[in-house]
């Protein structure tokens, strides 16, 4: 149950929608938890190349240039669909999109060397932070296998276009508590020269960029924390406890009208920002506000869940536990979201 | 004592400083507190030596090979008799009670929460046979174990409650007669056949000996729910399978499978009937406290190593300059302090009840034998007899008042259930904070993340303890309010 969610589900999105729920039951569902347990078994790999031909790994890049020129508003109701199988690989999809629209929006013809239609990915590298030699990104979806990296640095507006290899350490994050098959892996960048330089976002490409990454992530916990209440709810209905189905006990009730209630704030909140007000980019305020909030009730939401599922709910084979992980890593990623916040009131 | 390990005078003064309440202990009793001190200090060695430096590769180890068990750590906390601290000193063991034994756990804890609990599994095996006052098993099992602990031998126990279906509901006495069993003993000549399932068995797959809980005859579970004792080696027990955990891998969550096991009679814990009062309840009111002592010391390592990370030198400068950081650590420290005087009030709660009736002279005479006696046929056929395993079950049930018991039970609830909050709220606050960088410290805040959420669930969701609290609260409080009035008691506790 959502209430808002079909306000703006025109046929079209309804059919993307419908092509993108067919490839999550016959592909991602049977796979998903061997993607998060065993990343480099090479079935993210393989999953990917499936999800080429759905156009969705391409969704971001304009039709001129062989991509399917989605609007911000249906990519991250992809993101939202895709993650209620495997945050990760939703966090895949995120990073990758928005790698093609930055080399898209910078101006970028040439698109050799760039990962397309599921043959490798390509990696949004963002924030850059600054370290002792150079730069570091602490977390970047995709990191780990990808073939090319994309990224601008503080406070800057050209867009850097490298390879591995190219001054560029990529160093993978071993067992992370959660996304583990986005493939993560930080990024340690050290001299950064003009020939890396490709193209020119501008301020306002920027800051683009981190709205559509903002509102990608707050897409993604939505979809964690819709898949943790229907899990939980059809739980509840089949547990019978202290005389009761559990989904009768008031206790539970309440705990699965909160996560109701996150839902549907943190669903009215992000599809707002995705439809922003009838320009072309999102707002990056409301783009953080909503992700901000549809975090952090997904993690209070994936962690009921949790709870309402007691002992099977901590055990792999249910897949509960790995939406609560995988809400924990969207609620930092990018930044803390106590940083994001702060950042509200600038 | 290796270097960096914490002296015997640092921990006691670490201890005085967290629990005031020992000071004054101490002016009374100094023996008794030195004796907390010195098993802290242990449990603090033991860490350092051994658990910190195999906590996050056996967590990994254990995540890709969920049958492997560390007995190499098993062993380790040998030396220490981690195996004998709730045993009673006349079989051999350490004689601590709940407030040892949560220090121990809290110290053990912090470190890693996995291995911790195998030690704790083990002593929830243990309570059982102490709180049914089950003597000739005291005699035969706990010495046992005490014996080849000191010989470097390590013997397990387990406790197994919950089944595929029943989690809560066995668990509380209201809910056990509308529960879904699948478990049931039968009554044979000379013993029971135990036949059925149980799930979640925290060392079920290692331990010799399981305390298995369940009911002689399902359509009457209240009153016929029973403790058995079950050697792993009898026939018809195996534990087929264990379970793949998000956290706490170290120590393995099985599924027990009994398919015509029987179980001789002098295995029975006091009698048919006595499983769940006052049998579990004396149980549960024994293990909360060190459950919620878990969570605390997974908060504990969680806030310290949160502390560590906000203290590194950065470019931009250490997080701890940071105002947001600095009031998140207080309010850390702040509940975390509260949960730790939480379990200590319930354990000793435990002690000066239940613990109090186990130490009494009765109990305490039977240390006195000498050993030739203690164990010659006829006070072994005494204490199997049913006069004298009355007479045990009597000296416990009269050296207790049932309103010590139901308070010890809701003091032990509400530990556990303030423990495990404190756990998931300080290592999810931890994690926020910390962002995305990565490091050592981010590696063991998301380890006490994934550990602190099984201290919500495991020995009755929070939920259950909340309810637990809230019945044993309104059963004392109406017994004080309408004393000498039963129907209007029940008349209060009808309506709710």
């Amino acid at each position: 149950m959502e209430f808002t969610r079909d306000l703006l589900l025109d046929d079209e999105r309804r059919m993307l929608l419908e092509s993108v729920s067919s490839f999550r039951a016959q592909v991602l569902d049977e796979f998903a938890r061997e993607m998060d347990e065993r990343p480099s078994s090479g079935r993210v790999e393989e999953v990917w190349k499936q999800a080429g031909p759905l156009g969705i790994t391409e969704a971001l890049l304009s039709g001129d240039k062989g991509g399917q020129g989605m609007d911000i508003y249906s990519f991250c109701l992809v993101l939202e669909e895709v993650a209620r199988s495997s945050a990760g690989l939703s966090a895949l999809l995120l990073s990758h999109n928005l790698a093609l629209r930055a080399l898209d929006h910078s101006g970028v013809s040439d698109l050799d060397g760039v990962p397309l239609a599921g043959e490798g990915w390509a990696a949004l590298s963002f924030p850059l932070k600054t370290a002792e030699h150079g730069y570091r990104v602490d977390f970047v979806p995709g990191g780990s296998g990808a073939s090319l990296f994309v990224f601008a640095l503080p406070g800057g507006d050209d867009l850097y276009r490298v390879y591995p290899g190219d001054g560029i350490s990529v160093e993978e994050i071993i067992d992370p508590l959660g996304l583990r098959a986005a493939k993560p892996a930080a990024l340690l960048v050290g001299e950064v020269g003009d020939e890396m330089v490709c193209g020119k976002l501008g301020e306002a490409g920027v800051g683009q960029l981190e709205a559509i990454l903002l509102l990608g992530i707050g897409s993604i916990s939505l979809g964690l924390a819709r898949q943790a209440y229907d899990k939980a709810y059809a739980y509840a209905r089949e547990r019978y406890q202290a005389c009761d189905y559990i989904i009768n006990h008031e206790q539970i009730r309440l705990m699965l009208s909160d996560m109701l209630l996150g839902i549907e704030a943190s669903g009215v909140a992000v599809r707002q920002a995705a439809v922003g007000d009838g320009s072309v980019s999102p707002r990056l305020s409301a783009c953080r506000a909503a992700k901000v909030l549809a975090c952090g009730r997904t993690v209070s939401a994936t962690t009921d869940g949790v709870q309402i599922h007691g002992g099977y709910g901590y055990m792999r084979e249910y897949g509960m536990e790995r939406l609560m992980r995988d809400a924990k890593y969207c609620q930092s990623f990018p930044r803390s979201p106590q940083e994001e916040m702060l950042a509200l009131l600038d | 004592m290796h270097e960096g390990e914490p002296s015997l005078k640092e921990v006691r003064n670490r201890l005085l400083a967290d629990f005031p309440m020992l000071r004054e202990i101490r002016r009374r009793r100094p023996a008794y507190v030195e004796k907390l001190a010195r098993t802290v200090r242990d449990c603090a060695e033991y860490n350092q030596r051994y658990a910190m430096p195999a906590a996050l590769e056996l967590d990994r180890r254990m995540e890709a090979d969920h049958d492997y068990f560390a007995w190499d750590l098993v062993r380790a906390g040998l030396s220490y008799r981690f195996l004998s601290l709730v045993i009673p000193s006349s079989v051999e063991g350490m004689g601590g009670l709940a407030v040892l034994f949560s220090l121990a756990m809290e110290e053990l804890s912090s470190a890693c929460a996995g291995i911790a609990n195998i030690f704790g599994a083990h002593a929830l095996g243990v309570t059982p046979l102490l709180v049914t006052g089950s003597i000739t098993l005291w005699e035969s099992v706990l010495r046992e174990i005490a014996q080849a602990e000191q010989k470097g031998e390590p013997v397990l126990m387990a406790a197994a409650v919950t089944e595929p279906s029943a989690g809560t509901d066995v668990e509380e006495p209201h809910f056990l007669g509308g529960a879904r069993l699948s478990m049931i003993a039968r009554k044979e000549p000379g013993g029971y056949v135990l036949n059925g399932r149980k799930c979640f068995i925290s060392n079920g797959s290692v331990a010799k000996y399981t305390v298995v809980c369940c009911a002689t005859d399902n359509d009457r579970p209240l009153e016929s729910w029973t403790a058995f004792l079950v050697d792993r080696d009898m026939q018809g027990f195996s534990a087929p399978r264990v379970e793949e955990k998000m956290g706490q891998r170290a120590c393995p969550a099985a599924e027990l499978l009994f398919e015509d096991c029987f179980v001789p009679d002098e295995y029975v814990l006091a009698f048919e009937g006595d499983g769940m009062q006052p049998g579990t309840m004396l149980i549960l009111a024994a293990s909360r406290a060190p459950v919620g002592a878990i969570a605390t010391g997974i908060a504990r390592s969680a806030y310290e190593w949160f502390l560590h990370w906000a203290m590194k030198p950065r470019s931009g400068g250490a997080p701890i300059r940071e105002q947001r950081v600095q009031m998140a650590l207080a309010d850390m420290r702040t509940r975390i302090q509260l949960a730790r005087w939480a379990y200590l009030n319930a354990a000793m709660s435990f002690d000066n009840s239940v613990g109090k009736a186990m130490r009494g002279p009765a109990m305490k005479s039977m240390s006195l034998l000498p050993d030739s006696i203690r164990v010659s046929g006829t006070v072994k056929k005494f204490f199997q007899s049913s006069y004298g395993r009355h007479l045990a079950s009597a000296i416990i049930k009269a050296s207790t008042s049932s309103e010590e018991v139901t308070r010890a039970l809701a003091d032990a609830s509400m530990a556990k259930a303030v423990g495990g909050d404190t756990a998931m709220y300080v290592s999810s606050l931890a994690l926020e904070l910390m962002g995305m960088e990565a490091g050592e410290e981010r590696v063991w805040v998301e380890k006490c993340f994934r550990d602190a959420k099984l201290t919500q669930i495991y020995e009755g969701t929070n939920q259950l303890n909340r309810l637990t609290l809230f019945m044993a609260d309104i059963d004392n409080s109406l017994k004080v309010r309408f004393h000498g009035n039963p129907s209007a008691r029940g008349a209060v506790k009808g309506a709710i």
